[in-house]
């Protein structure tokens, strides 16, 4: 069936894309060679099999392993371990390595019959990176000797007379007692104190950086290793006396992310036009504010101006014996689409997870008000 | 034949009127029924069809009931009172096509219900029997301008069929008089308790009948005033007498029904609906039988008007209420009419209105007067022997 | 050898399951080639839009706020056209624009239209829409993925529904699952099925943990098929039709021979 209108998977636009570019590139441009060497033959209709078969990777000449095996070239490289860095092999992405072999597409493979555990593992059931190992670091299921801490649910165990694993992929082929669970770690066991983390080893709890109520777990009221930026106009952080509202921010099911694709799409934006905040029924009568109303979210950043949905689900909280009001804000809009709106983004605080930098999106403090009371 | 009537200013009221209703249904045509109506989602059917279908065809019962009282009940005394009744009949009937093809969302498509088999839709049954009904009125008041040409051979056609098409005239208007009222009860739980019954279609059919002689002793007074004779005052007072009864029995079987059906509570729930419904049994049924039953009131011009005007009231609101001001859907939409709708609807009356005054005065409808001037046609025998030929008189 | 019998099929609109995520919606105007809705806010509680059924949504999750104790919870509810087993549209077209099939669903025919409306006046849960701005216009309603069913594919909202609150199957097995449903987690559920026996029985089968009246469906609708209350009167047309002729052709002559009695008496004397 046909999609309608315009609409085309993803690989051909960006196929497509890819061939305009290169054909552009062939006249003249700034620093062409990458892109007219670029390797990129998919087909003239590009096929999805022929890039999985790219991204799992094959032999350019042919080769012979320290076990006597040969690969001739062209054929496809059956795991991540037999490629090598001396330009026989090629592959996309090495942890796709082993998914489209001289066997197939195994992501297509839809067989359902359990692995002998029993523990709904399905390993022919499509397949996973890496490797098609199910559960990663599975080795810690099993002690020195190669036996499940928990026989009536055993991911791998060690067959002493075949001298194998059964059941999952094992995450590192070792016999049993010859390496340790966490591969990615040098000591291969977990660990609680880490030197690569920011802050740890143990959990802690402290208030957001913008947070109405004293930490009442800690003296320390916000992590002392969360990023916080100084460098902008923007990067300035609010009081509760002057933005008393606890904000938080969220999705709905009719966009995504950004709403840079779903705000181009008239049969979702129908569903959800305007941006809006969500507010509970106290705090709307507190303000005067009805269901559709105008209002202006403020923080110390700045302002928006959206529709306010008036809602149960919002109910305030009591802490310190104060309440504290929540409002919520999906943040799916932008300023292009078929139906543009102020964006949550704009008011959201600069700061940033002591490890990730990922921002501090989730909870800061804001104001309303009605937008002719504003 | 001479055609052309001196207007009046009630002729001249009468096309202002429908010049007003043509503009509107323009606007219907051209725009879409939302441009004109409130009519929704919730309530699709609104004025028009409580109007303009059920009451103008309730209205149209007088054709078949007072050809009924004189040719097959044989009380020859009242026969003036047949061909004003017959031509009322098939105007109103015309009237009710007319609204339709505003209503109907694809009236182009109507030729559809004569060429499909529908058994269990009551609009089916409604609309073949309408069909044919009117072209039996047709076949029945086509007489009266062949009478007024001169032309004996097609008379003498018409007289043979005369009997058998009378007679299915009657059947046909029982059935879809009675089959209106089926059209409601297949929604018990949109029709108000007052007015929902097992015996709806029974209901609309005697309220039909009750509206016959109301029209005809209307219609004799209105043309005794405008075309200048004196009114029958004792044939009145005798349809007046019928009418009295039908009513009666109307009044009985309405409230008799209603307490089968344990309804009564709801006479006394405070809301439009039931103040709708006293007004209707008190105005409609309760005061009129009070003036009918008095022979002072049957014997004066002013107590026959009053009364019968009372009673056609009655049945224009009875059946709104049951399929307009007593239908709640359980949705948030409401419906009122709009103006226009209205409009178009009482442009299409007037017209109805027009025309009846045209042919009254062109035609020889009324007995009461000399029949009007006209070229004779060579080969045609003088007007007044062939009034023998239209059947016992 | 015989050709297999059709079973007709049915639909589970499990309101416990459903996330209100309105991909039914999406995939319902995708299929049935509607167009999009114009809208500035929403039109109910939560974020329901349209605020109806109308000529371009033919199916719509109503959102409700149901405020039990100190919590409030969101519950979704779903409206559509039920396919009735004797569906009261059906019996009330003049055209037979309407029809309800072997396999389940009550189709539309629009060719054979005449937009008199008798179905939206008639349909006990209010479910035709009309387009009234049109020129032409006509009613829009589910179809049931009618034409998917015929090439042994399910509903569009079915295929896309993520948490299998739209089940489709054989009505006998639907009616089984639904009540089994009930029956194994009656905490989960109140114990009705919406449309087993509304109206005489209908296509859709919808659960619930609250009541329906609650969350936007319409209660209290009789058992008996509606086409019943009509069918008893139209039947005896032909056998009436013919009885009223021959009651009124013997009126007529019985009078008319006393008549000619009396006067045949009056010119004697």
């Amino acid at each position: 069936m046909k999609p309608i209108g315009n609409c085309r998977p993803d690989l051909d636009i960006v196929d497509g894309l890819a061939k305009a570019i290169k054909r552009a590139y062939q006249k003249d441009g700034a620093f062409p060679e990458p892109i007219r060497h670029l390797a990129w033959d998919y087909g003239d209709h590009a096929d999805p099999h022929r890039v999985a078969r790219e991204m799992n990777g094959r032999y350019l000449v042919d080769v012979s392993d320290k076990d006597g095996n040969s690969f001739a070239a062209g054929k496809q490289v059956s795991g991540f371990a037999q490629l090598r860095d001396d330009g026989t092999t090629m592959s996309g992405n090495w942890i796709y390595c082993g998914g489209y072999t001289e066997e197939g597409n195994l992501a297509a493979r839809r067989d359902a019959t359990d692995a002998p555990n029993g523990i709904g593992l399905h390993p022919k059931w499509a397949w996973v990176w890496p490797m098609n190992r199910r559960i990663l670091y599975n080795r810690a299921s099993v002690n020195r000797k190669g036996e499940p801490f928990n026989p009536r649910k055993w991911v791998i165990r060690w067959n002493a007379e075949k001298k194998i694993w059964e059941g999952d992929v094992p995450d590192g082929a070792m016999p049993p007692g010859e390496m340790n669970p966490f591969i990615m770690l040098a000591s291969g066991v977990g660990q609680l104190y880490s030197p690569d983390l920011a802050d740890g080893p143990f959990p802690e709890h402290y208030e957001p950086v913008e947070s109405p109520v004293r930490n009442p777990f800690s003296k320390i009221q916000s992590s002392p290793c969360a990023q916080i930026w100084q460098s902008t106009e923007f990067d300035r952080y609010g009081k509760p006396d002057v933005f008393p509202i606890v904000a938080t921010t969220y999705r709905v099911s009719e966009h995504w992310q950004t709403g840079a694709m779903s705000r181009n799409m008239p049969w979702l934006v129908g569903l959800v036009p305007n941006a809006f905040v969500e507010i509970g029924k106290a705090l709307a009568k507190r303000e005067g504010i009805k269901n559709g109303d105008r209002v202006i979210v403020s923080s110390a950043r700045g302002s928006i101006e959206v529709y306010a949905l008036v809602t149960e689900r919002f109910q305030p909280f009591f802490i310190e014996g104060r309440m504290i009001d929540e409002i919520g804000i999906p943040w799916h809009w932008g300023y292009a689409g078929i139906v543009p709106g102020d964006i949550a983004n704009d008011l959201t605080a600069s700061v940033g997870d002591p490890n990730s930098q990922i921002p501090e999106t989730k909870v800061f403090l804001c104001n309303i008000k009605r937008k002719d009371r504003a | 034949m001479n055609w052309r009537i001196r207007l009046t200013w009630w002729d001249k009221l009468l096309l202002a009127i429908m010049a007003v209703g043509a503009v509107l249904a323009a606007v219907r045509y051209a725009g879409g029924i939302a441009e004109v109506a409130n009519v929704n989602n919730a309530y699709p059917w609104g004025w028009w069809v409580g109007y303009g279908v059920l009451t103008t065809i309730a209205l149209g019962a007088v054709g078949f009931t007072i050809t009924a009282l004189v040719e097959i009940l044989g009380v020859h005394r009242y026969h003036t009172f047949v061909r004003p009744a017959v031509l009322m009949g098939l105007l109103c009937y015309s009237s009710a096509i007319i609204m339709l093809m505003v209503e109907l969302g694809r009236p182009w498509m109507v030729w559809m219900i004569l060429v499909s088999w529908a058994p269990t839709s009551a609009l089916y049954e409604v609309g073949w029997c309408a069909f044919l009904y009117i072209n039996v009125l047709a076949l029945e008041f086509v007489r009266v301008p062949l009478e007024q040409l001169g032309w004996g051979r097609a008379l003498r056609i018409l007289q043979v069929v005369y009997i058998p098409i009378m007679l299915l005239g009657v059947t046909l208007s029982h059935l879809h008089q009675s089959s209106l009222g089926t059209l409601m009860t297949l929604i018990p739980h949109k029709v108000n308790v007052l007015w929902w019954s097992d015996r709806l279609p029974l209901l609309f059919l005697f309220s039909a009948m009750m509206a016959g002689p109301a029209m005809a002793i209307l219609e004799h007074l209105a043309a005794a005033r405008w075309l200048g004779f004196a009114p029958r005052t004792d044939l009145l007072a005798g349809l007046a007498r019928i009418e009295a009864w039908l009513v009666g029995l109307f009044l009985a079987f309405q409230m008799g029904d209603l307490f089968f059906r344990g309804a009564t509570d709801a006479m006394l729930s405070a809301s439009w609906p039931t103040a709708s419904f006293w007004v209707e049994i008190g105005l409609g049924l309760l005061l009129s039988l009070a003036l009918l039953v008095m022979p002072e009131v049957r014997q004066s011009q002013a107590g026959l008007a009053t009364a019968s005007s009372l009673v056609l009231a009655g049945v224009l609101l009875y059946r709104l209420n049951v399929a307009v001001i007593g239908l709640r859907v359980r949705h948030w939409e409401t419906y009122t009419p709009a103006i226009a709708e209205v409009g178009i609807t009482i442009g299409i009356t007037a017209a109805a209105f027009f025309a009846f005054g045209w042919l009254a005065r062109i035609l020889p409808i009324h007995e009461e007067l000399p029949p009007p001037q006209t070229r004779p046609h060579p080969a045609a025998q003088p007007a007044g022997a062939l009034r023998g030929a239209e059947g016992l008189s | 050898m015989s050709a297999p019998t059709v079973k007709p099929k049915a639909m589970i609109q499990d309101n416990t399951r459903c996330i209100g995520c309105r991909a039914c919606m999406v995939a319902c105007k995708s299929w049935n080639e509607r167009p999009a809705d114009h809208t500035d806010f929403f039109a109910g509680a939560g974020y329901q839009n349209p605020r109806d059924l109308d000529a371009n949504n033919y199916t719509l999750i109503t959102f409700n706020e149901i405020v039990t104790g100190a919590k409030p919870d969101w519950v979704f509810g779903r409206q559509l056209c039920m396919h009735c087993e004797q569906p009261a549209c059906a019996s009330a077209c003049p055209t037979t624009a309407l029809t309800k099939t072997e396999l389940g669903p009550v189709v539309f025919n629009e060719s054979r239209c005449i937009g008199c409306r008798a179905c939206m006046q008639a349909c006990p849960f209010v479910i035709p829409k009309y387009d009234y701005e049109n020129l032409a216009p006509k009613i829009h309603k589910c179809t049931f993925c009618a034409d998917r069913l015929e090439v042994g594919l399910e509903p569009a909202c079915a295929k896309v529904c993520p948490t299998g609150a739209i089940t489709f199957g054989d009505r006998d097995d639907m009616v089984a699952e639904a009540k089994r449903r009930i029956a194994t987690a009656p905490d989960t559920y109140i114990p009705e099925i919406y449309g087993l026996e509304e109206v005489g029985g209908t296509s859709v089968l919808h659960l619930s943990s609250v009541p329906f009246d609650q969350i936007g469906y319409i209660t209290g609708l009789p058992k008996t098929p509606m086409p019943d209350l009509t069918h008893r009167w139209l039947r005896v047309t032909p056998r009436v039709f013919a009885f009223l002729y021959a009651l009124f052709a013997a009126l007529l002559w019985i009078v008319r021979r006393r008549t000619a009695r009396q006067e045949h008496r009056g010119e004697k004397t």
